[in-house]
């Protein structure tokens, strides 16, 4: 339970390489996760949703669209 | 023949007085005085003093009937200037009335008119009002629509064309800006 909540979640558009997943784990663990659970969610159009805790980091192409949309 | 004639030839024949001529005395003389004096008395008591009392009563009673006239005048003149006075009150009392009608009258028309003009105001105010906020409303609605449509087209050409180097430079770039939050 400890260890979900410690966890942070990534859902990406498509498949990630390497250095991009380093680079989003270096990002999780400096906001205290211990490392994070990978999503493939072709919907968000592209671009990146990281879940840690309460808090969003939404970068998603859908995200961008919808901020774009409401400040319409 | 004449008179004049038969005078001188009486006399002529006669050969005295005229008088005598005549068949006239003294006494006959005094007795027709007599009787003129008392005839003259007689006139005078039984109807000259009758006649001029009755013409003076009659110039009595023509006077006093002209002064009732003159006061009949005076008072029908009296009465005339009153209901002269009287008239002119009334007219003046009647002209007061109808200015005041008229008056009121047009009071009350300025009043309906602009009771009128307000409320045509307040409705037309109201009516733009609502125009304005059903303008606004649709307005609001089209670039809803049209920001829905826009996003969603953006979302499919977005979808469509972006490409792993794409993505992970997204990714990178938001990366990034969190990290400097």
């Amino acid at each position: 339970m400890k260890e979900a909540l410690n966890n942070a979640k990534v859902v990406l558009a498509m498949k990630a390489d390497g250095e991009t997943i380093d680079k989003i784990e270096a990002f999780v663990r400096a906001r205290g996760c211990d490392g994070a659970r990978y999503k493939i969610d072709p919907s968000i159009g592209g671009g990146i949703i990281i879940y840690i805790g309460d808090k969003v980091y939404d970068g998603s192409v859908k995200g961008r669209l919808a901020s774009v949309k409401r400040s319409v | 023949m004449n008179f004049g004639f038969a005078v001188s030839r009486l006399l002529a024949e006669s050969g005295g007085s005229v008088f005598d001529s005549l068949g006239i005395t003294w006494e006959s003389i005094v007795l027709h005085l007599f009787n003129l004096i008392v005839l003259t008395v007689g006139l005078y008591f039984l109807l000259f003093r009758p006649v001029k009392k009755m013409i003076k009563q009659r110039q009595e009673k023509v006077k006093k009937i002209e002064q009732e006239n003159a006061d009949l005048n005076e008072e029908v003149k009296k009465m005339k200037s009153s209901s002269e006075k009287v008239l002119s009150e009334a007219k003046k009392e009647a002209a007061a009335i109808h200015e005041s009608a008229v008056k009121v009258a047009n009071q009350k028309a300025d009043e309906i008119v602009s009771d009128a003009r307000d409320r045509a105001k307040t409705l037309i105010e109201q009516t733009q009002r609502e125009m304005d906020e059903e303008r606004n409303k649709l307005r609001s609605d089209i670039e809803k629509q049209i920001a829905d449509v826009s996003v969603a087209v953006a979302e499919k050409v977005i979808e469509k064309k972006i490409t792993p180097e794409d993505n992970k430079a997204l990714i990178e770039k938001c990366l990034d800006e969190w990290s400097k939050e």
